[in-house]
């Protein structure tokens, strides 16, 4: 059977991070002796080189759908790569230590791209959980753009991640820190409009301002630290309210009702991650 | 370079991502369509002559380049040898748009990428990291490892390097379990 050799040979040592290095003995296939070899797994593929600075592989081993046994052999250390298929080889091979064999069927054992597949779901699971616990309206949206639009040209090993996590640091800003519009405004309705979930970031009613913020940040029952930014910084005071002075938006008219001061700066701000995303 | 082909020739036959017949190309000059069945599975690209149980050849997708060519038609080409393409035709517009997607999607780094967004989102949003469930749960059979469990034909099941070892309990091996060795014989459920 044909396989691209000479792009997977060059996938094996381009600058990819590699998941796991090291020097391994292997059991060769008709000469029983142990050689030494050093390994590099990426992904799925283990591959074998002669010495550690060789340029290229001596081989590969695909291991998806293997097993990973610890074997009784007179070898110490020693583990071996199974398949569940007729006449499989089976790759007996042996660390230098405990600690060396311990770690290599540990990394070999997760290599295989349905274990990844199944814990890159967990993950956006639990992200979707903890975006809709902080009724998330602004981070859910950039972590749509993982699905990848189609485009004319794309390019495997770039991703979509990068723009996806650009665009959700850039709008989720919004909710954290105090670098946005929206939570000084937030800050002092905080009484009144407790069902914006955004609110709930706010710690206690307070009919003051400037009180809210310097609250010491707390944990809610959602996970989602409230007031601190990532960096721990706390929000400065917000400044005291003039009195007799407008609280509508000078650009917007009706926004002198909190919730629809919120609803527009909500569209700015989408607006914004939009246009970023397009000049991407 | 040696690979591991009969391994290779089964994963061929596992359940997969997306398999149509579409019109290959190869990346040689003088290289015509051929009508192949065309497989993805995990991150390799298998492809067979109609009707043909071995599949003639399969292509790593790692490290490539997938490009619309015009409406029907895609290419891969791999990032050491950019000029290389194998063209692919498709029925509809519509069927080359979702194997596009579906490559991009199938290598094991734009996962690998996946999964360091949602870990740093996670850790951003809640300046934690969660354990995963499925860390305590078996890579292979998925049951949940969290407990120890003894089993009458075999011995202790228990989660270590995030999958199941059954330590298999035999006169010979009791002795060094008993001495808190550790494992004796064991294998992956």
């Amino acid at each position: 059977m044909k396989l691209n050799e000479r792009s997977v040979a060059h996938y094996a040592t381009c600058d990819s991070p590699p998941d796991k290095t090291g020097f391994l003995f292997k059991k060769g296939e008709r000469n029983t002796a142990y050689h030494r070899r050093w390994f590099v797994l990426k992904g799925n593929m283990l591959f074998y080189f002669e010495e550690r600075d060789s340029r290229e592989p001596i081989g590969v081993i695909v291991l998806e759908g293997c097993t990973v046994e610890l074997c009784e052999s007179t070898e110490e250390f020693a583990f071996a790569i199974k398949f569940d298929c007729a006449k499989a080889r089976v790759y007996k091979m042996a660390a230098e230590n405990q600690a060396a064999m311990e770690s290599w069927v540990k990394a070999l054992s997760r290599a295989s791209f349905d274990y990844m597949r199944l814990v890159v779901k967990e993950l956006e699971r639990q992200l979707e959980e903890i975006q809709e616990a902080a009724g998330g309206g602004f981070v859910g949206a950039g972590v749509g753009n993982l699905q990848g639009r189609p485009k004319s040209s794309k390019r495997n090993h770039m991703g979509r991640s990068r723009s996806g996590a650009s665009s959700s640091s850039s709008s989720s800003s919004s909710i954290s820190s105090s670098s946005s519009s929206v939570p000084p405004m937030s800050a002092s309705f905080s009484a009144q409009k407790n069902q914006q979930d955004e609110l709930q970031l706010i710690s206690g009613p307070s009919k003051e301002n400037g009180v809210a913020w310097s609250k010491p940040p707390a944990a809610l029952g959602n996970g989602f630290v409230e007031g601190a930014s990532s960096d721990g910084v706390r929000a400065p005071p917000v400044p005291p309210r003039r009195k007799g002075a407008s609280l509508e938006s000078p650009v917007c008219p009706g926004t002198g009702c909190f919730s629809k001061l919120h609803d527009w700066y909500g569209k700015e701000v989408e607006e914004l991650r939009v246009q970023w995303l397009q000049s991407q | 370079m040696r690979f591991n082909e009969k391994e290779l020739v089964l994963l061929s036959r596992q359940p997969s991502e997306r398999a149509a017949e579409l019109g290959m190309r190869g990346p040689k000059k003088g290289d015509v369509v051929k009508k192949r069945l065309v497989k993805l599975v995990v991150n390799f690209l298998f492809y067979f002559r109609t009707d043909e149980e071995e599949p003639i050849g399969a292509l790593l997708l790692e490290q490539c380049r997938v490009e619309r060519e015009d409406s029907q038609t895609f290419s891969i080409a791999f990032l050491d040898e950019a000029e290389r393409k194998y063209v692919f035709e498709c029925d509809t517009e519509e069927q080359c748009a979702e194997w596009i997607d579906s490559i991009i999607k199938a290598s094991y780094e734009f996962m690998r990428k996946n999964l360091i967004f949602y870990r740093t989102e996670i850790h951003r949003l809640t300046g934690k990291v969660r354990p995963l469930a499925a860390a305590r749960r078996c890579a292979k059979c998925h049951t949940d490892g969290a407990s120890n469990q003894q089993r009458s034909y075999c011995g202790m099941v228990t989660v270590r390097f995030g999958v199941h070892i059954i330590i298999i309990i035999n006169s010979r091996q009791t002795g060094r379990l008993m001495k808190g060795d550790g494992f004796g014989f064991a294998r992956q459920c």
